[in-house]
């Protein structure tokens, strides 16, 4: 447990050293939100200047980083410059949507994964074929067709903002589902290569350790070899590359979520960065850092439960 | 009598890669008779397991193995299906594999992993008296364990006990003992010995060690030329021809090599120019002191982890002790030494395959200590001179170690065991260094290899006057090499004597333990 | 064995289409034509519609429809035959220097510029299929260069953190593993909105591919760092080094060759993925500036749904991305060095 304390400790300076980065960088670049405003042929000069005295005077990096942590542990994390809002609010709504999303997409990825890469004989190979195939198929290609397929059969709904506004109610949980449907199997055909790949070799690989074999050599029922044998050897990276998956669910989205238009964090980030709206970028960047770093752990976790000899080197 | 196992004209195929195959048997025949404990000799890789893996149904990848007739208990196994082979393994085979601490399941307790081989319900009780049968002390423990918090001999006296679960008819063991220490080795034989007095089972003992295969068995095949064939056991000789140059016993004051009071602890030293030290932990040195006299050869014997690989290490120059002095030839030797002076002491390690890198030529590796020892020259004609130069001494390390010279132009993978401790010793000696170092130079190798090693470093030794220490667990092996035994234990040198009068001398509990491991076994009886 | 052969034929034609694609393409990639936006693909016939059969392969052309904004008539009578290998002016305004290019095939036009459209036309009637060739190649050879010097990175960052130890690892290791704790597109995403938005193409050209390589190499270098951990306890390595070998020695003999697979395999996990995040970044209006030409630039005609559905041809670098990322990973497969790949390249993990 001290080792998992350390872990934390670490990844929260790891956490502190991205968000000052971001913010030096961000800083750094030449010009900023009003900058492209000025571009803009229909705001006057006037309402400009009126805009920029109305947002913070400080210009020194240091006092902005300073003000911008005092902010985020106030837990808003800064306003927005375009949206005039605290950047909090914009992002939880955001990250939800994002979540629902990915999550549906990296359940469904590993629900069909693990049901086919568990597969034996001349389906394993078929198995095998199609994940070499679907591999070398970008995913917007993919989220492409799905669409123009739900367009062809006219079952696509008017893409709308899920909203959690309007309350819980049995309609609204099937509408939302019926929208996430199509972006979230998008993702899932995407991921899918490589959770079958995964499990493929990881059980080739555990159905030859010596451990298995000196328990068929010992006639133990197949069932039994399966589950206490073969699939314990098999779990450790693909328990890894669980974590790794829990850890992108904020940022594997991106393409998806532009196609489809889906309102995720993805978009706004993309949006904010074009805009130059510097608070939004920091903080969706350290929010999908602490997601990536929260998977990892989540994966450490598990692998401690998994493997006594992981156990034995942490105590 | 019926023969529990036959097998009629056994043939045995490898396929290598581009559809190349090696006929490794070819129509042999082998019966087993009902409590017959049957041993089968080989060198390493000679396909051994492969027919162990054709009797026990579970065929080796790679490897094609027909035959005519196999029959156990009176049935045809060839007809079976796979499913009926598997019950077959539970009930009636039983099964010992090399490498014990692999293959038990690092994810599930040993108690569970017992159990599993049960046939029936089980209980714990039962359990814990088949590991107590097969001399577990402290079964309770060993039950809530998992595999790598135990060591090879309990692994291997677990394995023993789940292949005895069922009242096997056959026992089949794959170097039962190979990949333990000497001691646990004896132990194992000893217990495997017991169990076939009591339980009365066939036994099919594979080994590459004779004298492993002499304790336990009534008869041992031995594969030569594709055919099984009665082995007849030779009578060691290497004492008439080692005797002679361990009687030229060459008297001089000033020790070659002197170590005093080594020291040297891990996990401290992390300095700037320890970079490549390992960082797979080594076992401590907690002062060491030997001398060593020109023209010797002194074994440094003791188990596993008495440190011995990192006084070796220290002495090359590869390990920096961080305390202590080692005095070559008068002068201490720094960790941080002239080029010149390493050139003056060899180390050849256990690990042939590891210690020839795969990718140059044998040349190239022979070339290789020259280059780093010369300096760069600048002017052509310099630079030809020194490349024939070069191609001189590469020809004649090689001859030196009797290989021909074509082989300068191969590859390790393409070299046999043998072949590939030759080169590893030619290594050493292109620089003619006067004091070798050899790290369990002899341990990977069968039996009829390290003899061979082992006359050519006699000759070497008498042609050239090499300084050997040898560090090796086989005393035995040592007793007929060395001049001198000093036993080694928990970083230290406990004691020192004449190899002749070692057995006589010893009085460390260390040294008796070595000895009472050396005793037992047959060859030495 | 098989596969393998194909990919690798079909990355040589790839390479062979995008390095000449001036001798291939049909047009100026920047050739606009306002009269013919969103023009449909023409396709190679041998047929005419009037049954008969030529040797000569032909097109049949579309007419603009009279007072209608990218609508188009059905292909007339008028038969217009390819010729091959054709010397083409590429200078569409009247009064210029020509400029003669070689192509491999072209039409005797009606006005100077004309020429086949096999994939149709953008919004701007540009040539799809000639800005697919030239896209390609500034996109590939942006992910080219950039996976290279990545790799390089890497490598020299490996081999000093692997070896040398000590305070240079940890410095480091802790700079990659900040790196390598912020998903890896929007790190790209955010270092990019550091630089200038708009700077000429040449410069963004320069600054897409060195933001890659520079943001890239951090998970590869933490890989080649743990073989050159591995590759140094070798038993030839500390028998060189009980020889008297200096470290320059070990990594020019033993380590550098025994960390060259992995330098490689990392490097085609990594060409992919550069690839497909430069597209992305074009796409999203990151990447290199017009009138530079790339698969995301053009891509980014197509955000609109609407585009997609009626005009998809506009997609065609998402097709054309097929087979060369087939390729690439068959390839990465079939020579031993298994690519771990944690992430399909499109999720920027």
């Amino acid at each position: 447990m001290r080792v998992l304390a350390r872990r934390v400790l670490h990844s929260l300076i790891s956490l502190l050293a991205v968000s000052m980065l971001c913010f030096a960088l961000l800083s750094a670049a030449p010009g900023d939100y009003f900058s492209e405003l000025r571009l803009e042929p229909g705001i006057s000069q006037q309402t400009l200047r009126a805009m920029e005295r109305q947002t913070d005077p400080r210009r020194s990096l240091a006092e902005r980083y300073v003000f911008w942590c005092e902010s985020a542990l106030r837990g808003d994390f800064g306003n927005s410059l375009s949206y005039h809002l605290p950047v909090a609010s914009l992002l939880s709504e955001r990250i939800a949507n994002t979540l629902m999303l990915s999550a549906a997409g990296l359940f469904g990825a590993w629900v069909l994964g693990l049901a086919l890469g568990m597969s034996e004989g001349w389906f394993a190979s078929l198995v095998r074929v199609f994940t070499s195939l679907l591999w070398s198929i970008p995913e917007p290609v993919l989220a492409l067709v799905l669409l123009l397929a739900a367009l062809k059969l006219h079952t696509l709904a008017p893409l709308t903002v899920p909203t959690s506004e309007a309350g819980w109610s049995l309609a609204h949980f099937q509408s939302l589902a019926g929208q996430l449907v199509l972006p979230s199997l998008a993702m899932a055909i995407g991921y899918l290569p490589v959770v079958i790949h995964h499990v493929q070799r990881g059980l080739v690989a555990a159905r030859e350790a010596p451990a298995v074999e000196a328990a068929r050599a010992h006639g133990l029922p197949y069932r039994r070899i399966l589950l206490h044998y073969i699939l314990p050897e098999a779990a450790n990276p693909l328990i890894s590359l669980f974590g790794l998956g829990v850890g992108s669910l904020l940022s594997a989205s991106l393409f998806v979520e532009v196609l489809f238009g889906w309102p995720g964090l993805g978009q706004l980030l993309l949006n904010a960065i074009l805009v130059r709206d510097t608070n939004i970028v920091v903080a969706g960047v350290l929010c999908s850092a602490v997601m990536l770093i929260a998977g990892n752990l989540l994966a450490d976790i598990l692998l401690w439960l998994h493997d006594p000899r992981i156990r034995e080197v942490a105590q | 009598m019926k023969p529990v196992l036959s097998i009629q004209e056994l043939s045995l195929d490898y396929r290598l890669s581009k559809g190349k195959q090696v006929r490794v048997l070819r129509g042999t025949s082998l019966a087993i008779g009902q409590g017959e404990a049957v041993g089968l000799l080989g060198p390493s890789g000679s396909g051994k397991t492969s027919i162990l893996r054709f009797i026990l149904g579970m065929p080796s990848p790679g490897a094609e193995t027909r035959c005519a007739a196999l029959q156990f208990e009176g049935r045809d196994l060839l007809r079976m299906t796979a499913r009926e082979r598997h019950t077959l393994r539970r009930n009636r085979m039983g099964v010992i594999f090399q490498d014990p601490l692999s293959r038990f399941s690092p994810f599930r307790r040993i108690s569970r992993q017992v159990q599993d081989v049960f046939p029936r319900r089980y209980s714990r009780i039962d359990t814990l008296r088949c590991l107590s049968d097969v001399g577990l002390a402290d079964p309770e423990r060993i039950a809530s364990s998992y595999s790598h918090q135990l060591s090879g001999g309990e692994c291997q006296r677990i394995a023993i006990a789940q292949a005895l679960v069922s009242e096997p008819s056959l026992l089949l063991a794959d170097e039962p003992s190979s990949a333990l220490d000497t001691v646990a080795q004896r132990h194992i034989l000893d217990l495997l010995i017991k169990v076939r007095a009591q339980h009365g089972m066939a036994m099919l003992v594979i080994s590459h060690d004779p004298a492993t295969l002499l304790a336990l068995v009534d008869r041992i095949l031995v594969m030569r030329d594709g055919i099984l064939y009665d082995y007849d056991p030779p009578r060691s000789t290497l004492r008439g021809s080692q005797r002679s140059i361990r009687s030229k016993e060459i008297e001089t004051e000033v020790p070659l090599l002197e170590v005093r009071n080594l020291r040297l602890q891990h996990g401290s030293s992390r300095r700037w120019r320890s970079w490549l030290e390992s960082h797979q932990p080594h076992p401590a040195l907690q002062g060491v002191n030997l001398a060593v006299r020109p023209g010797e050869c002194v074994a440094v014997v003791g188990g596993s982890g008495s440190g011995k690989s990192t006084l070796a290490r220290c002495i090359a120059g590869i390990d920096a002790p961080q305390a202590g002095v080692i005095y070559f030839a008068g002068s201490p030797l720094l960790h941080t030494r002239p080029l010149l002076l390493r050139a003056h002491l060899q180390l050849i390690l256990q690990d042939t395959v590891g210690s020839l890198n795969p990718r140059l030529t044998v040349a190239q590796i022979l070339e290789e200590p020259l280059r780093i020892h010369q300096r760069r020259p600048t002017m052509s004609h310099i630079q030809s001179s020194v490349q024939k130069d070069t191609k001189d001494r590469i020809n004649r390390a090689l001859a030196a170690v009797s290989l021909p010279v074509e082989y300068s132009e191969r590859c390790p993978p393409q070299l046999s065991g043998g072949e590939r401790q030759r080169v590893a010793i030619a290594r050493a000696l292109v620089l003619h260094p006067s004091l070798l170092l050899l790290d369990e130079a002899l341990t990977g190798l069968d039996h009829e290899l390290q003899q061979s090693v082992l006359e050519l470093l006699g000759a070497l030794r008498a042609q050239m006057g090499l300084t050997c220490i040898h560090f090796s667990h086989d005393l035995s092996q040592m007793l007929l090499v060395a001049d001198r035994i000093a036993v080694m234990d928990e970083g230290r040198i406990v004691e020192s004597h004449p190899a002749a009068e070692f057995s006589r001398a010893a009085r460390h509990p260390a040294s008796l333990r070595l000895l009472d491991a050396m005793l037992a076994k047959p060859e030495e009886r | 064995m098989n596969l393998s052969r194909v990919a690798g034929g079909l990355l040589i034609v790839c390479a062979v289409f995008l390095m000449f694609a001036n001798f291939f393409a049909t047009a100026n990639p920047g050739a606009i034509d306002e009269n013919l936006p969103y023009l449909p693909p023409e396709g190679i016939h041998f047929k005419s519609p009037t049954g008969q059969l030529h040797l000569r392969p032909f097109i049949l052309r579309y007419r603009p429809v009279n007072g209608q904004f990218a609508k188009y008539a059905e292909a007339d009578e008028k038969i217009v035959p390819l010729y091959f290998f054709v010397r083409t002016n590429t200078q569409s305004e009247p009064g210029g220097r020509p400029a003669w290019v070689l192509r491999l095939c072209g039409i005797n036009g009606e006005y100077p510029g004309d020429s086949p459209h096999f994939l149709g036309t953008d919004e701007f009637g540009r040539d799809v299929w000639s800005r697919l060739l030239y896209g390609g190649r500034t996109t590939v050879a942006i992910g080219f260069v950039a996976a290279l010097i990545a790799s390089l990175l890497a490598v020299i960052f490996g081999l000093v953190a692997g070896l040398l130890r000590g305070w240079v690892d940890t410095l480091i290791m802790r700079l990659v593993e900040t790196m390598i704790s912020v998903p890896w597109f929007y790190l790209l995403l955010a270092v990019r909105a550091m630089l200038p938005l708009r700077a000429g193409p040449w410069a963004t050209l320069a600054t897409s591919t060195l933001l890659l390589a520079l943001i890239g190499w951090a998970r590869p270098a933490r890989i080649l760092r743990g073989a050159a951990i591995e590759a140094r306890q070798h038993a030839y390595v500390t028998m060189a080094q009980a020889s008297g070998a200096s470290l320059w020695h070990l990594v020019q003999w033993h380590i550098l060759p025994d960390l060259a697979p992995q330098a490689i395999t990392q490097f085609t996990v990594l060409l992919p993925q550069f690839i497909a995040s430069e597209i992305a970044l074009s796409y999203f209006g990151l990447g290199v500036e017009e009138p530079l030409v790339s698969w995301g630039g053009m891509l980014a005609a197509a955000q609109h749904l609407s585009s997609i559905v009626e005009y998809p041809w506009l997609m065609s670098p998402l097709w054309a991305m097929i087979p060369l990322f087939f390729a690439v990973h068959v390839l990465a497969d079939r020579y031993g060095c298994k690519p771990t790949p944690t992430m399909p390249s499109f999720s920027f993990e």
